[in-house]
């Protein structure tokens, strides 16, 4: 079965998933297991990620949580946010490092100091988290994690979905329960706080493109520092470098240099228009060093952190136990050894102690059931158990025919009155064929004599309380007011 | 080649429905002393997928042997039509109450299934048993008879020299105490009823064998993720102000508590579904030490390390850290940091050995405190979870289906379990637990190793 393609986001299932089989464990082990090997017998073998969600779109998952669609759509509100933040970040930054008002050229070391130098060490903060948990930068990495953006939009996540307990660790770097929570929340945080950096170049270039384009911008340069325009043009080259032979138009050449340096002292008096034209040959370099060390890095980053982030999800989803054990029970034969259906259990009779009404006279005649006492030691046994002398005494039962059985009864009714012992197996259960050997005793012996039914130990520790319920319940249930059960316990 | 078949049949009582229980694993099969408790032929098949590779068909017991035998005996036909004769009887009796219990155990016979007849050899003979055999025999299906030992007596030459009368196959096969490996090779034994039925049965008897075996490692997955998520369980409530609340704070460690014990109950249940004792928890609430409260001393006293290995293994643990010093100094460091890091781990092992959560009130970056419980840091803690998770697992795995008295633990044999773990694991498994309480997670290496450390300590448990 190839099922159709999943409506849900691989981060939704990484959520729901986990959380829907947390509830399953409340289905028994041999039904869950049945039933996910039948589905997982009917998907593509291969890739674990394609069969748990393949799973998860043709279980029945009634009813199931919505938690994956909430926090999915957050997510995205969130990372959203995050690219508007960074826009309006990046145009107020630009607006000011791009701002002319005609008395002063733009300075090009302010602008390339706010946007290219301060992002490049943030940038550099940021690569100190990739790597993971470095031994003897742990607190390092800690605070910046702390601080960076990606954690502010973490803490505005949690607020804004009130996440659920199990799931609260997903959104923190320093509560993840597993390593592939941690992997995910490193990479969430990253990639919010790189979405938010793209967003502030993109927004930063395009408001400096628009300035350049639609105002008369002068670029200049002025330092304190005791620089000379020829180590200037060296440190511009080198910055230039990526793209001097694509554009060599953008790289400032010394003469420009030199005549764009200005000192605030000076006024703005001393630039004419022409010198303002020709300071114009600054805005090139500018927004490539912009492009070049702002933009594609953190673009690149945020590309690092998206594939990342996916493999965090792939991780979380199949680094669970759950999904771990679900994935084992799809891939596992299902092999059924029970009944389908429990058996009802058995319910006895209830319990009748027959106690003996009947006098009882010194002599009585016996039958011994299947060869239960050997026939020479029935008398003893039958004074000592019951206080009674033996009679008669014939055998019937055991490897007997049933002819041998009727010829007992004769035997046994003819002559002799009292009381008949019918000594019996304790250890063997009271079968159906010895109660028809009861029933056709009664029915020769009359209705009035007594028959005392009486299971013989098999060792001298005596009849066991369990022998002596069954045989009551047995006896019970023939309903015959003269016949009890005696086994000479106390 | 038709399906295998065994009519498990014989005289009431002797445990017939014991060994189905036993081979089927299923708790639920009905065992009573009294006669009669099996009503009606009941099938517990052998699937994989599905597939059916065997069948044992649970049989009432004989009522009226002698009865049927006589039946037989005036209908007799000669030697070849005597499976006909059979078959009329149950035919011609098929509504008689009087005859329920035989019509029920000879119609699978009947169908084709082989007969496996179970006597008590415990138990004296008797001549009864013959009219039974004699039965039997006049089906003419292939069979085999199983000697069970219900009671403590024996009696089972007496029974082999009768059974051989009548049976070409005679085993003994103790259904109550039968280990796995047992049950297997009487299973594989069946073979020898049918010799077509071989294959299919040894091919039934490898997945059981590789089934048994991936029960072990599913249980260790299940006992290593309770201990991850125990180990790292911490509980949160609000707090108005920084100051300590005592009965926020005691709500709060009762919530934690509560948390750990729903963890390990769920783990114990799915544990013994897994070797499918599904039925067992009415049972286990006999079994005080299980049941013992897992926060108790007594709890800790028996499950937990003793003092002493305690220390010791957390000196071995200080140790191998402390060693990674000297190795790194090539020995300049003349083994003192082998020698520091034993001390502070035997240190940290006793020192820890009372407090049994971490508490701490955190400021919320939105305003306001929290009062933050766990991790429970207490390192005698995850000893005392594996000890009662490996006590049980070892229970569950070994306990018969037939079965069903209440778990019964040995108290005082029982003391410090996991002391008996052995001590290179022991240290191992330390280093994880230490790992889980500072990072609260482990990787997918340690996870791996956590899981393989208590598979092997089920092993040997």
């Amino acid at each position: 079965m190839s099922p159709s393609r999943p409506s849900t986001t691989l981060f939704e299932d990484a959520i729901d998933v986990p959380l829907w089989l947390e509830t399953d464990r409340a289905t028994p082990f041999a039904q869950r297991s049945r039933r996910d090997r039948d589905i997982g017998s009917q998907l593509a073998r291969g890739n674990p990620v394609e069969r748990v969600r393949g799973w998860w779109h043709v279980v029945d998952r009634r009813p199931s949580s919505a938690a994956g669609v909430h926090l999915q759509r957050t997510r995205m509100l969130v990372t959203v946010g995050m690219a508007i933040v960074g826009a309006v970040a990046g145009s107020g930054i630009a607006l000011a490092a791009f701002h002319y008002d005609g008395t002063r050229p733009v300075n090009v070391v302010t602008l390339l100091a706010a946007l290219v130098l301060l992002p490049l060490l943030l940038l550099l903060s940021t690569l100190l988290l990739i790597p993971g948990r470095v031994p003897g930068l742990r607190t390092i990495q800690d605070t910046l994690a702390m601080f960076s953006s990606g954690a502010v939009a973490a803490s505005v996540y949690r607020r804004l979905v009130k996440v659920p307990r199990d799931l609260a660790p997903l959104f923190g770097w320093h509560h993840a329960r597993s390593a592939a929570a941690a992997r995910f929340a490193k990479w969430q945080l990253l990639y919010w706080s790189q979405a938010a950096a793209v967003s502030f170049f993109v927004a930063a270039i395009t408001t400096g493109f628009v300035l350049v384009t639609f105002t008369d911008l002068a670029f200049g340069w002025s330092t304190t520092l005791a620089a000379e325009p020829g180590t200037i043009e060296k440190l511009v080259r080198s910055v230039a470098l990526p793209w001097h032979r694509l554009v060599p138009s953008a790289v400032p050449d010394l003469t420009l240099i030199e005549r764009s340096q200005f000192y605030r002292l000076d006024g703005s008096s001393t630039l004419d228009s022409g010198a303002s034209r020709a300071l114009t040959g600054w805005w090139p370099f500018t927004i490539l060093a912009i492009v070049t060390y702002g933009a594609l890095p953190r673009l690149a980053v945020l590309l690092l952190a998206g594939a990342r982030l996916r493999a965090a999800t792939t991780a979380l989803l199949l680094e669970d136990p759950r999904v771990t054990a679900l994935l084992d029970r799809m891939a596992t034969p299902a092999i059924e050894t029970a009944a389908a259906e429990p058996e009802q259990p058995f319910i006895p009779t209830s319990l009748r102690n027959p106690v003996p009404h009947d006098p009882l006279v010194d002599t009585a005649r016996a039958v011994i059931w299947s060869a239960s006492i050997d026939s020479s030691s029935a008398d003893a046994h039958a004074r000592k158990t019951l206080g009674l002398k033996l009679g008669k005494v014939v055998e019937a039962g055991g490897g007997r025919s049933l002819e041998d059985d009727h010829a007992a009864i004769e035997t046994i009714c003819n002559g002799e009155r009292g009381a008949v012992i019918v000594f019996t197996r304790a250890w063997e259960p009271p079968v159906l064929e010895f109660l028809d050997f009861i029933g056709a005793l009664r029915r020769a012996l009359g209705a009035a004599p007594t028959i005392i039914v009486n299971p013989v130990a098999e060792t001298a520790a005596g009849v066991g309380v369990v022998q002596r319920e069954t045989w009551s319940r047995a006896i019970a249930r023939l309903a015959d007011p003269h016949l009890y059960l005696e086994t000479g316990a106390a | 080649m038709s399906l295998p078949r065994f009519a498990v049949v014989g005289h009431p009582n002797k445990g017939k429905s014991s060994i189905v229980a036993t081979l089927a694993e299923d708790d639920t099969v009905a065992i009573s002393p009294e006669p009669g408790t099996t009503i009606a032929a009941r099938t517990y098949a052998m699937r994989i997928d599905g597939v059916t590779l065997y069948e044992l068909i649970d049989t009432p017991g004989f009522q009226r042997a002698r009865e049927v035998l006589a039946w037989l005996n005036a209908h007799d036909r000669g030697a070849g039509a005597r499976a006909d004769v059979v078959a009329e009887f149950v035919e011609l009796h098929r509504a008689d109450t009087r005859f329920h219990d035989e019509c029920e155990l000879l119609r699978p016979i009947l169908d084709g299934a082989g007969i496996l007849y179970v006597v008590d050899g415990s138990r004296p003979y008797g001549g009864e048993y013959e009219a039974e055999m004699e039965v039997l025999r006049w089906t003419g299906r292939p069979r085999m008879a199983l000697i069970n030992l219900i009671a403590t007596g024996d009696h089972v030459e007496e029974w082999r020299s009768a059974l051989s009368q009548f049976f070409s196959i005679v085993r003994i096969f103790d259904a109550m105490r039968a280990d796995f490996a047992r049950r297997i090779e009487l299973l594989r034994a069946f073979g020898a009823i049918d010799e077509s039925w071989a294959t299919q049965l040894n091919k039934a008897a490898d997945a059981l064998a590789a089934e048994r075996a991936h029960r072990k490692s599913r249980a260790a997955e299940e006992i290593g993720d309770l201990l991850v998520t125990v180990l790292t369980a911490t509980e949160s409530a609000s707090l108005p102000d920084a100051a300590a609340d005592p009965g926020i704070e005691d709500a709060t460690r009762l919530r934690l508590r509560r948390a750990v014990s729903d963890r390990e109950h769920s783990a114990r249940r799915t544990v013994a579904e897994i070797y499918h004792h599904a039925g067992l928890d009415a049972h286990e609430a006999a079994a005080a030490f299980l049941t013992e409260d897992l926060f108790s001393q007594r709890s800790f006293s028996v499950f937990g390390l003793s003092t002493q290995q305690l220390a010791l293994t957390g000196a071995a643990s200080g140790a191998v850290a402390g060693g990674l010093v000297d190795a790194i100094l090539g020995g300049a460091s003349l083994f003192l940091g082998a020698g520091i890091g034993a001390l502070i781990g035997a240190a940290g092992a006793l020192v820890g050995a009372d407090r049994l959560a971490k508490v701490e009130v955190l400021g919320t970056p939105l305003g306001g405190f929290e009062l933050r419980l766990g991790p429970i840091t207490d390192p005698n803690f995850p000893w005392v979870m594996l000890g009662r998770a490996l006590l049980h697992v070892h229970l569950i795995a070994e306990r018969n289906h037939a079965r069903r008295e209440a778990l019964v633990i040995d108290a005082e044999a029982g003391a410090h379990l996991a002391d008996a773990i052995d001590p290179a694991r022991r240290r191992s498994l330390d280093r994880i637990f230490r790992t889980l309480r500072t990072d609260l997670s482990i990787d997918r290496v340690a996870r791996a190793q956590l899981i393989d450390a208590i598979a092997a300590s089920i092993e040997t448990g």
